[in-house]
């Protein structure tokens, strides 16, 4: 059995939310806007199927802006791809914009956490070898969420997903 | 991974989002509540793959994950407390 390790909101079926940036996708009706927003990377995508099985349950729906690579932080530019920093910065502004009162962050962190380091100037980078500097993410992280909260913003942080050491689908196959 | 392995791996990433829990409208929920248990975190469950890689959910993970999903769409207050939202929300260091 072979997996996609992460598959689009539009290969899964889902519309496009209107009015939000490209590739961002609407669990639920387009007349009603969703009360959150799902904002994240590849992560976010795979947990797709479980906000559509919510929304069957309760009627209640999410906004889903995904990017794979691209975890939900501002004023980054992650693994030297400005497109991240770029993508999440649009995301940002939508999100401070949009009535919701729910904001869902999915990712990656433990991979952006290790990399994330001051530089002597002050600013904030991504770096492939980098001091596995917790501090400066969770200042990054910790200034997010501010500007979030201080919005009227509710934060749903969804902590790391336990990782395995191989690829399961190889495994199952052999 | 052990239960314990996974805690170990993370704690940097743990220790930093039971900071985040503490601050107001912030909540931090969390998938190894309902991937992992005393015997560890399992990669399979009834011959169906729970990931689709080494660190991606598949559906069927995903769905191990109802309750998580419930607890992020509560309205909860500025500081949850309640035991509902405990079962899941709590950090990971102080459940076990």
């Amino acid at each position: 059995m072979q997996f996609d390790k992460a598959i689009s909101g539009k290969k899964q079926g889902l519309a496009d939310a209107q009015g939000w940036p490209a590739e961002t996708f609407i669990v639920g009706q387009q007349g009603s806007p969703p009360d959150t927003i799902v904002w994240g990377d590849s992560y976010t995508e795979a947990m797709i199927p479980g906000f559509v099985s919510y929304h069957r349950a309760t009627g209640r729906g999410a906004i889903i802006a995904s990017r794979p690579g691209c975890q939900p932080l501002i004023g980054i530019s992650l693994y030297q791809d400005k497109g991240c920093e770029l993508h999440n910065a649009e995301i940002f502004t939508a999100i401070l914009q949009h009535s919701a009162k729910r904001v869902i962050l999915i990712g990656f962190w433990s991979a952006v956490a290790k990399g994330i380091v001051r530089n002597s100037d002050g600013s904030v980078a991504y770096r492939e070898h980098g001091q596995k500097d917790g501090p400066v993410f969770e200042a990054a992280l910790r200034s997010m969420i501010g500007k979030l909260t201080e919005r009227g913003k509710d934060v749903v942080i969804v902590g790391p997903i336990p990782l395995q050491k191989f690829a399961a689908a190889r495994v199952d196959a052999g | 991974m052990t239960r314990a392995e996974f805690i170990e791996d993370k704690a940097t990433i743990l220790d930093i989002f039971e900071r985040m829990a503490a601050l107001p409208r912030v909540r931090v929920v969390y998938p190894d509540k309902g991937l992992c248990d005393a015997q560890g975190c399992r990669y399979v469950e009834n011959n169906v793959p729970l990931y689709s890689d080494d660190h991606h959910l598949s559906p069927a993970g995903v769905a191990k994950l109802t309750g998580m999903f419930a607890t992020m769409f509560v309205d909860a207050p500025p500081r949850a407390s309640s035991a509902a939202l405990t079962a899941i929300a709590a950090p990971n260091q102080k459940s076990d």
